[in-house]
C-alpha cells in the first residue's frame, strides 16, 4: 500500500501536523495547508479560499457544528474533490465564516476512513497509508 | 494537481515556516517555487493577486500562524 509521509511544521518551536493537500474548486486545483485534526468531523475551511476562487460556498448544505467552547458555528457543506499525495477522492468539505481557529482543518469524513494515519511526533513525521 | 507539487509545498513549509514567521508575522503569503511572491493582510486580496498573475503551478496561499494559534485547536 502506498504511504505518503509528511513532515511536521515548526511554529515558533512547537510542532504542528500541517500538511498540504489539493482542493478542487470549479475545475481548478488549489494547494491548501491543513491541520490534521482527528477531532473534526469534517474538513473545515475558511471561506477566503472559496471567495478567492469565486466559489459560491453558501450554495452548500447549511448545518451547524459544535466546537470546543460548546458553541455552534454555521458550516456550508459540499462534496468536493481532495487530493492527498496522489490520491484523489470526494469528501464532505465545510466552509465557515466563523471557524474560530487560524488553520484549515483536515477532518475525519472520507479522509480517516480512506487512510491509516500515523502521527509520529518524535520523528517529526506523519504518514498516510492508502 | 501533481502530487510532486503538493509534496514540494509541504517541504517548503517545513523548511521555511520559522523564517517566514519571523519575516511576515500574521501576514497572508503566496508561495511559489519556494519563494514568498506576494504578501497581504487578507486571503481574498492574495487570492485575487494569484488569480490575476496566473502563475503555474498554483501558488500556495496561507496565513502565517502564531504559536498561540495552536492552542485554539482541541
Amino acid at each position: 500500500m502506498p504511504i505518503n509521509v509528511f513532515r511536521y511544521k515548526s511554529v515558533q518551536g512547537r510542532l504542528a501536523p500541517i500538511i498540504t493537500v489539493g482542493l478542487k474548486l470549479h475545475e481548478t486545483w488549489y494547494p491548501i495547508a491543513t491541520y490534521v485534526d482527528s477531532g473534526a468531523a469534517y474538513t473545515l475551511l475558511h471561506t477566503a479560499i472559496a471567495q478567492g476562487a469565486g466559489f459560491n460556498y453558501r450554495a452548500g448544505h447549511r448545518t451547524t457544528l459544535q466546537v470546543g467552547d460548546g458553541g455552534f458555528i454555521p458550516v456550508y457543506l459540499h462534496d468536493l474533490e481532495l487530493q492527498i499525495g496522489p490520491e484523489r477522492f470526494l469528501a464532505k468539505v465545510g466552509f465557515s465564516e466563523r471557524l474560530g481557529v487560524a488553520f484549515n482543518l483536515l477532518g475525519r469524513d472520507s479522509v480517516f476512513t480512506r487512510f491509516k494515519i500515523c502521527f509520529q511526533e518524535h520523528q517529526r513525521i506523519l504518514s498516510f497509508e492508502a | 494537481m501533481e502530487a510532486s507539487v503538493l509534496h514540494q509545498y509541504g517541504e517548503w513549509l517545513a523548511d521555511h515556516m520559522e523564517e517566514w514567521i519571523r519575516r511576515y508575522p500574521s501576514k497572508v503569503v503566496a508561495v511559489h517555487e519556494g519563494q514568498v511572491v506576494y504578501t497581504g493582510d487578507a486571503e481574498v486580496e492574495v487570492y485575487q493577486w494569484v488569480n490575476k498573475t496566473g502563475l503555474t503551478p498554483m501558488p500556495l496561499v496561507f496565513r502565517i500562524p502564531r504559536a498561540e494559534d495552536l492552542d485554539s485547536i482541541l
